[in-house]
């Protein structure tokens, strides 16, 4: 056999359309035997002069000097005659019909597609039949319903070989007969049949978008299907959404987007924005995030570029996630990068521009109000308040700013807003042979707070990103197809210095910041030294921010997979096999610089009034210290298919077995390995009825040796009800399909330790005495459970998925999870056994249910050629509730006996704020607050005593409203077109959601105030009825800060999360500039929030605790240009 | 088929024929039947059994003492805290079976006594379970790890029940399927009665040393421990709070126990009292065949820390950061005049305790209230115009400002945390020499010999009146501390007396106290509040004292004699709900 390759380096783009003509000829090869390719490069007049040349030999001599392929079967050409030519300069079409003259061959010109086909002459009777028809020479444009040209179309005719596709102007040629049908084609669009009526050689064919089309495609488990015959839950956006956010962090652009996936932003800082992601909810007490697969490989998610994305899908059902066995619980999201798939070349260069600046930030009050709030809290104590009534006056009046300042750390240290650019370009194409999609993207985010010039290093918080990506598809010859994906990302975190810990610096400069009050001067002594004040004499904001040195983490991140794919029809029709060998290595480099600096404290002589600055502690100048760590990564994984996929009259099958393994090693640890087959089964009978058979069968090495490999097996069905006789032409429901899936998956991310069916035993230093055992001790860290197995979900899903009117689509998901052998601690076993919890092994015996809804409506109406309206909406519900947490049961003197069995996870319990106590009397009377080890005094909380004891006490504890990860979450996505322009927004919104606000800085009174610490309680505001914001403040501990219904509050919220206004140069003016398209668009995120927290100094998004002082999230106006070439 | 099943059978050969992926090495973990496979591992897990040692001292929260939850002393951040810190959570009450404010430790180990005490009795059960038949070569070691173990394990019992109250007697590890409903709280007794067992399998054991005479052994567990143990817990047996007849059979076991522990330990003069008491405190025991300390029954090995030095330090001294533990006027007043030997103070008029019963036959002079005391005193507080040596430069004397406006004045309000709050600062276990900057070598003296003759001479008074032994115990105390002896016309109640006061000075802040006026079951006499001096210097360059309340305490009440059992295993043992100690 001759393999002629398609590939041809230099001239991708000298064959338009000629994709569409190969995947046609791909489907004559299904349908024939063997056929050869024979690709040329180009001339413009022929010149020949043979005596009896086979002909295949003048093929190549033609094909050679006018640059058409020819495409032929490898049997057919040998049934020619010899060919006698002599030519000179002629035309392509003089020296055909010579060399075709007396030929049992004929041949079909497409000059578009530069490609001629050489076919047996018809049999005797279609050769008569056609005799009755005349032939036409058809020209057809093909528009969408805005009358823009389509291209890519495939256009058939019905029962016979052979068809074009629609060139860039949506133009196609092509020689029919009348009464022949035309089918006009294309993914996303109503396919169209136009029968040839003699007379007419020039049409126009109108294409209708398709809501419920069934040849769409969508991305599966390890590989796509129709979305038509989908039977699980899944859900997936394209690039178009994504790119509509200006976020710097791909996950964020996730957030109300899909209906099931709960994103949580917990951080804005720059390169460390942390993103949680949640499908369905929590479904468990251990890892509860999914798994991220990008390009079937579980890779990072937040780095990548969203320009290199060509949709995101979520798997959300058992069905759909059994192929992943012992890892599929928590759900998949599968990212998909683009391909090249036009054979125009297209080049697109994007850059965008924003403004950033933060969604909320703390808000001390100023001097004069710091300085009464504060003796005030003084006063409250029983104490001799700070400032002197002069002090406060000259507070007040700002008559005295050097000693007594007014000094806004909000403006000294932030900015108002900063800068983000982002620049992308990628170049995607295909011709017959080769795929690709090139992608080179640059991101660099400013920081929001301000940094002193001239220094010599630079501390500011900033992020620079490069992407590339480069996947390549090859078609190596008829049957093999080879594709290599390759992308790398070098990320440089720069920061200030600060001790490496538990919270990163931003953490530090957020809190000193809000902790600083008005009253400290600042930020610098007249000499350039740091100022701070007694309290926070270790930690001046400034400092930490410009005088404490810089860190700068560097991350690489490269992934490479290489796939082959080999159909084997030869075998049986059908049948395929497919290998895939990844390798991905990650690296990170967190390099210290550190730096001590002098702090000074303003001291103001009481006799003379004079300021002068002494040095605040013992720290002193030190120039810079270098440091450093790293960090390092590397995974392969190794993925063999076998794939089949055959018609047969009614009957579709499709059949899928992988084999997988992976190899993960992590810094020095020993691998994390996995090992395991998957497999799937569809059947559909009349494209209406179809049944799947999913099975993951795999196992990791976080289990004894026989317990390793779970079975975890799952089947649906659906049935296309609107693909039944009474359905199928209904002008209202155009679409109907019930589904349903049953299934196991399991969960093998147990938290923290590996091994843990070993025990965990170790030799120790530091013994008790040197004597003994040389000085060592042995260490009991943990006892190994040798039946440690994983987590089993048992899903069941019910979907419901209808189209009306072509225009609206609503699809309604139920499940119901219940989720076992979740590991856990035990509970219940007694202290006095002398293992501490942590030690004891831990056991499969948690229970969780979790139940919810998902509701997606989308209204899509083409009003008329310049108006057109889509609107997404999604709802999603997800409620999990502890079974059995082997949690000991209270007495009965409790108000609630449980903290977890039977509540939700992470549920909060707090006592209940009843009211404010009045005054000495109203204690006295009152159940005794035995809270926290702090006496009660008037306008401290009056708890509610829950039990009746007359103690409020931990017996009080009760649950207080939801955890901090949303029970519901909505998204609204609207995208408007009128004319050339563009208007989209995303409104996205969560409930059921609470945070604790505890008392760190900003929330509690401790170093600074905030607005509603000068509302707090007072007898005298009590008395008036004047509205209490806080309870009594004060220096000292107090029962006060402790999770109660006061601190605990419900964070729902609804943003306005991204808008995007564009507009497209009308095609003309961009031809101008040697354009395919200009677009020009402005977008935001984060405009808007709606919430109910009792304070404006937090996002309800950012977390908890610690938490709500990371970097704040970021609000963005951005401006970009979108240039196709 | 076959061709499809050629197919597979290769893509599974190119992927899956090496060696399994998924049996990875192991790195190297022990199970406990491989450390008594190895000698070395034996003594290791001995050491873990050391372990659970609670740190004891300034060890808990912010540097604190125990000390200051009783009627000893008075903690500075008392009115300043604003975390969580003991003495303040205490002091109001907050003890619940959720919440131990002894608990919070941020600078110590072990301080959850109740979760480190069981994981003692666990290893101490494990490790006695498999010595028999461990790799120790040599008998004679092999049997001494035996006996400290025993001891350890009667040692980590009673510290258990001395704050719980009667625990289930646990002599062995339980198995993993053990079902813990059918635990029972036994009597006090059966507790004791264990703990006793014990120690006298150690006592019999002929391979245990009487005293750790090599530096490298320093601080492991001799038969002297066995024997402070058991004199300590028959005694606590015999007292009024485990006692509920007065059987005096429990006073006679409680004697012998201490009689024979004197007479072993001083046999030879094996032990002996130091001569000097304030620097005995200053100095850690030393491990030689003739030391220098021979009244050391047991010390933790570990100094203070230069940081909780700082935390108890006089205000006017470099790095001070707190007062910390401030004694309380009720300690000064306990001290008798060295003279006469005589309490200065017998009681209170009043419940504010500002109304001192003066024993005038005493010598004690209410307008210089410092002079003449007993010599313990000035070894354990600091009090106003004391020559602090080393304040200034080595040698250099510095009488203390405690009066009003003086460089260390007492603060009432607003309450600094850097000045005392009872008109004292501490001075025993803090070494005036050293700077606020430097840690202390001497560690907790958890028993020392002087403590054998107060629990003897407190049991032989109750189970045979003050006979001559009893004075003889106590003189040997007394007269250590060169104060004279006792009246020899004392009864036995006024002998009683004596004894508590005797425990009150010998012991101070040596965590006696709070866990005596437990026993004693006085809690309501001595835990309602506590006062302080107030002292303003005069033109003419002399004192003016008051007494004043410097805190009210509501932590009382008869509950607060027994810990409540903790609420995590009241929950999970039904015995425990259904007996949790009287009152929580």
């Amino acid at each position: 056999m001759k393999i002629y390759t398609f590939f041809k380096p230099g001239q991708p783009n000298r064959t338009l359309n000629k994709f569409l003509l190969v995947m046609k000829m791909i489907l004559f090869f299904l349908t024939s035997a063997i056929l050869q390719v024979n690709a040329s490069s180009y001339a413009q007049k022929i010149s020949l002069n043979r005596t009896n040349a086979p002909l295949d030999e003048i093929i190549n001599e033609i094909r050679e000097q006018s640059g058409y392929d020819f495409f032929y079967n490898l049997q057919l050409i040998k049934k020619a005659r010899p060919v006698t030519i002599n030519v000179k300069d002629a035309s392509l079409d003089e020296v055909l019909i010579k060399c075709f003259d007396n030929q049992p061959l004929i041949y079909v010109l497409t000059t578009e597609n530069k490609a001629i086909v050489i076919k047996e002459k018809l049999q005797p009777v279609i050769a008569k039949v056609s005799d009755n028809f005349a032939e036409i020479d058809l020209r057809g444009k093909v528009v969408d319903e805005k009358g823009e040209p389509l291209p890519g179309v495939s256009v058939k005719i019905k029962n016979k070989a052979g068809g074009v596709g629609t060139n860039i102007n949506g133009n196609f040629k092509l020689i029919v007969e009348t009464g022949d049908v035309l089918v006009f084609s294309f993914v996303g669009f109503k396919t169209v049949e136009y029968v040839v009526a003699s007379g007419r050689n020039d049409i126009t064919i109108s294409m209708a978008e398709d809501l419920a089309n069934l040849d769409e495609v969508v991305v599966v488990a390890y590989g796509t299907q129709k979305k038509a015959t989908v039977t699980g839950a899944i859900a997936s956006i394209q690039t178009k959404e994504i790119k509509q956010s200006p976020a710097a962090n791909l996950a964020v652009t996730l957030a109300g987007r899909l209906p099931g996936l709960t994103a949580i932003q917990r951080s804005g800082e720059p390169g460390a924005d942390v993103t949680n992601l949640y499908i369905r909810g929590q479904g468990t007490t251990n890892a509860q995030s999914p798994i991220v697969l990008v390009d079937g490989i579980e890779r990072e998610l937040t780095y990548i570029d969203p320009n290199e994305i060509e949709s995101v899908t979520i798997l959300k059902d058992a069905s759909s996630t059994a192929i992943f066995g012992v890892r599929g619980a928590n759900g998949v999201i599968l990212v998909t990068t683009k391909r090249g798939s036009s054979e125009i070349p297209e080049i697109n260069f994007t850059s965008e521009s924003s403004a950033q600046s933060f969604t909320r930030l703390i808000t001390p009050v100023n001097s004069y109000e710091f300085a009464t709030t504060r003796n005030l809290a003084q006063i409250n104590d029983g104490l001799t308040p700070t400032y002197s009534a002069a002090e406060i006056e000259h507070y007040r009046t700002q008559d005295d700013p050097l000693r007594y300042p007014d000094t806004d750390w909000r403006d000294i240290l932030t900015k108002k807003y900063s800068l983000q650019q982002r620049y992308n370009l990628n170049v995607s194409g295909a011709s017959k042979a080769v795929k690709y999609f090139v992608n080179v993207g640059q991101l660099s985010q400013g920081s929001q707070f301000k940094n002193e010039e001239n220094l010599a290093y630079d501390p500011s918080y900033n992020l620079k990103r490069y992407n590339f990506r480069s996947n390549i598809d090859i078609q190596l010859n008829k049957t093999l197809k080879a594709y290599l994906n390759v992308s790398g990302t070098l990320e440089k975190q720069n920061g200030p210095f600060y001790p490496p810990g538990s919270s990163p610096s931003s953490f530090f400069v957020i809190a000193y910041m809000a902790a600083q009050g008005a009253t400290t001067p600042g930020p610098l002594t007249p000499d350039g030294q740091v100022l701070t004040n007694t309290i926070l004499a270790t930690a001046p904001p400034y400092g930490i921010l410009n005088r404490s040195g810089y860190q700068r983490l560097n991350r690489t991140n490269i992934t490479a997979s290489y796939i082959m794919d080999q159909s084997l029809d030869f075998l049986t029709k059908g049948l395929s096999v497919k290998a895939m060998a990844s390798f991905d290595t990650r690296s990170g480099n967190i390099f210290y610089a550190s730096k001590g600096f002098e702090r000074y404290i303003m001291v103001i002589d009481p006799v003379t009034q004079n300021v002068s600055y002494k040095l605040g502690n013992g720290i002193l100048e030190t120039p810079l210290a270098i440091s450093g760590s790293n960090s390092y990564s590397s995974l392969y994984n190794l993925q063999g298919f076998v794939n089949y996929n055959r018609t047969f009259n009614k009957h579709a099958v499709t059949g899928l077995i992988l084999f997988q393994q992976q190899s993960n090693i992590i810094d020095v640890q020993l691998p994390f390995n996995y090992l395991g087959v998957a497999s799937r089964l569809t059947y559909g009978f009349n494209n209406k009825y179809f049944a799947e058979f999913n099975a993951g069968y795999n196992g990791s090495e976080q289990f004894r040796k026989g317990n390793r490999y779970g079975f975890f097996p799952a089947v649906s069905g659906a049935w296309l009800v609107s693909n039944e006789k009474f359905l199928e032409n209904n002008k209202v429901i155009t679409n109907l399909k019930v589904r349903g899936s049953y299934g196991e998956v399991g969960n093998d991310r147990l938290s923290g330790a590996r091994f843990q069916y070993l025990d965990n035993i170790a030799i120790a230093a530091s013994g008790y005495s040197a004597s003994l055992g040389n000085g060592q001790r042995i260490n009991i860290a943990s006892l190994g459970n040798p039946d440690l197995r994983w987590e089993v979900a048992k899903k069941t899903n019910v979907g419901l998925e209808l189209g009306i009117l072509n225009s609206f689509n609503l699809v309604v998901d139920v499940f119901n999870e219940k989720r076992d052998n979740i590991l856990r601690n035990q509970g219940t076993v007694p202290v006095l056994n002398g293992l501490p919890l942590g030690v004891l092994p831990k056991l499969n015996f948690g229970v969780v249910e979790n139940k919810g809804y998902e509701i997606e409506l989308n209204f899509r109406k083409v009003f008329n050629k310049n108006f057109s309206l889509l609107t997404k909406l999604n709802l999603n519900h997800a409620r999990n509730k502890q079974l059995f947490a082997d949690e000991p049961l209270l007495p009965a003197d409790y108000a609630y006996q449980y903290r977890q069995t039977g509540y939700q996870i992470g549920a909060p319990f707090g006592l209940i704020v009843d009211r404010y106590f009045t005054d000495v009397a109203d204690i006295s009377k009152s159940p005794k607050q035995n809270v926290g080890g702090h006496e009660s005094r008037p306008g401290d909380f009056k708890y509610k005593d829950l039990n009746n004891d007359g103690f409020v006490d931990a017996r009080d504890y009760a649950p207080i409203g939801y955890s901090n990860i949303p029970e519901n979450q909505f998204g609204g996505a609207f995208n408007l077109t009128f004319k050339n322009f563009d208007l989209s927004a995303l409104v996205q919104g969560v409930s059921h959601v609470y945070q604790y606000f505890n008392q760190l800085y900003g929330t509690w009174e401790g170093f600074n105030y905030v607005k509603r610490h000068t509302q707090s309680w007072t007898a005298e505001r009590a008395l008036n009825g004047t509205e209490i914001k806080y309870p009594r403040i004060t220096t000292q501990g107090s029962p006060n800060n402790l999770p109660n219904t006061f601190f605990i509050v419900d964070a729902s919220y609804i943003r306005l999360k991204n808008v995007e206004f564009g507009y497209s140069l009308p095609t003309n003016l961009s031809r101008k500039i040697g354009s395919k398209g200009v677009r020009i668009y402005a977008n935001g995120l984060n405009l808007f929030t709606w919430d109910k927290l009792p304070t404006e100094d937090f996002d309800p998004e950012v977390g908890s605790s610690r938490d709500n002082l990371a970097y704040p999230m970021l609000r963005m106006y951005n401006v970009g240009v979108n240039v196709k070439f | 088929m076959k061709k499809i099943a050629c197919i597979v059978a290769l893509v599974v050969m190119a992927i899956g024929c090496k060696k399994n992926p998924l049996d990875i090495t192991p790195d190297g973990r022990l199970t406990i039947k491989d450390v008594f496979e190895s000698e070395i591992q034996t003594e290791a897990f001995l050491n873990t059994v050391y372990s659970s040692i609670p740190s004891y001292f300034a060890g808990y929260s912010w540097y604190s003492f125990l000390s200051p939850l009783s009627d000893e002393s008075q903690d500075s951040d008392v009115g300043n805290e604003v975390g969580s810190g003991v003495t303040g959570r205490w002091i109001v009450g907050s003890l619940t079976p959720s919440d131990d404010p002894t608990t919070f430790g941020s600078a110590s180990v072990n301080t959850d006594h109740y979760t480190s005490f069981w994981t003692g009795i666990r290893n101490a059960n494990v490790f006695l379970q498999n010595i028999d038949n461990a790799k120790v070569s040599d008998a004679v070691k092999k049997s001494r790890f035996k006996g400290e173990a025993q001891i350890l394990r009667a040692f980590y019992y009673w510290e258990l029940i001395k704050k719980y109250g009667p625990m289930p007697v646990v002599d062995k590890p339980f198995d993993p399927g053990f079902d813990y409903s059918v635990l029972k709280r036994p009597t006090f007794q059966v507790s004791i009665d264990f703990i006793v067992k014990n120690c006298d399998d150690a006592i019999s054991n002929p391979d245990l040393p009487i005293r750790i005479t090599q530096a490298s052994e320093g601080s492991r567990f001799s038969k002297a421990v066995a024997y402070a143990i058991k004199s300590e817990a028959l005694l606590y047996n015999a007292s009024p709070l485990w006692n509920h007849g007065n059987d005096a059979a429990k006073w006679a076991a409680a004697a012998a126990a201490s009689k024979a522990a004197l007479t072993a330990l001083t046999t030879a003069n094996e032990y002996i009292l130091a001569t000097d008491y304030e620097n005995y405190f200053l100095n850690p025991a030393d491990f030689v065949t003739a030391p220098r300390d021979r009244e050391t029954i047991y010390e933790r090995p570990g100094g203070l820390p230069a940081i909780a030095v700082a935390n108890n330090s006089i205000t006017a001294k470099t790095g001070a950061l707190r007062a910390g533990t401030s004694p309380s006027q009720e300690l000064v007043d306990s001290y008798d005049m060295k003279v006469t030997g005589e309490p200065a103070i017998t009681g209170y008029l009043d419940a504010d305790h500002l109304l001192p019963i003066i024993n005038t036959v005493s010598g004690y002079k209410e307008t210089d209230p410092y002079a003449g005391r007993d010599p313990r005193f000035y070894a354990t507080v600091w009090h106003n115009n004391a020559n602090y040596d080393n304040i200034a430069g080595a040698g250099k004397l510095y009488p203390l400002q405690i009066y009003s406006g003086g460089a260390d004045q007492l603060i009432r309000t607003p309450p600094s945390k850097r000045n005392t709050h009872t008109g004292y600062y501490l001075r025993k276990f803090i070494n005036s020499k050293l700077a606020n900057t430097l840690a202390q070598t001497a560690g907790w003296k958890k028993y020392r010999l002087a403590e054998i003759y107060l629990n003897y001479a407190e049991a032989e008074n109750e189970a045979s009146g003050p006979v001559a032994a009893v004075h003889a115990a106590m003189n040997t105390v007394r007269n250590r501390a060169t104060m004279p002896n006792l009246p020899t016309n004392l009864t036995k109640d006024a002998m009683r007396e004596r004894i508590r006061r005797e425990r009150q000075v010998e012991l101070a802040i040596e965590e006696h106290r709070f866990w005596d006026v437990r026993r004693w079951k006085i809690l309501d006499r001595t835990d309602k509040l506590v006062t302080g001096m107030d002292i303003t210097k005069n033109a003419n360059g002399t004192f003016t004292y008051q007494r004043f309340v410097t805190e009210r305490r509501n932590a009382w009440q008869d509950k607060f004699r027994i810990f409540p059992i903790p609420i995590g295993d009241a929950s999970r043992i039904p015995d425990f709900s259904n007996n949790q100690n009287p009152g929580w």
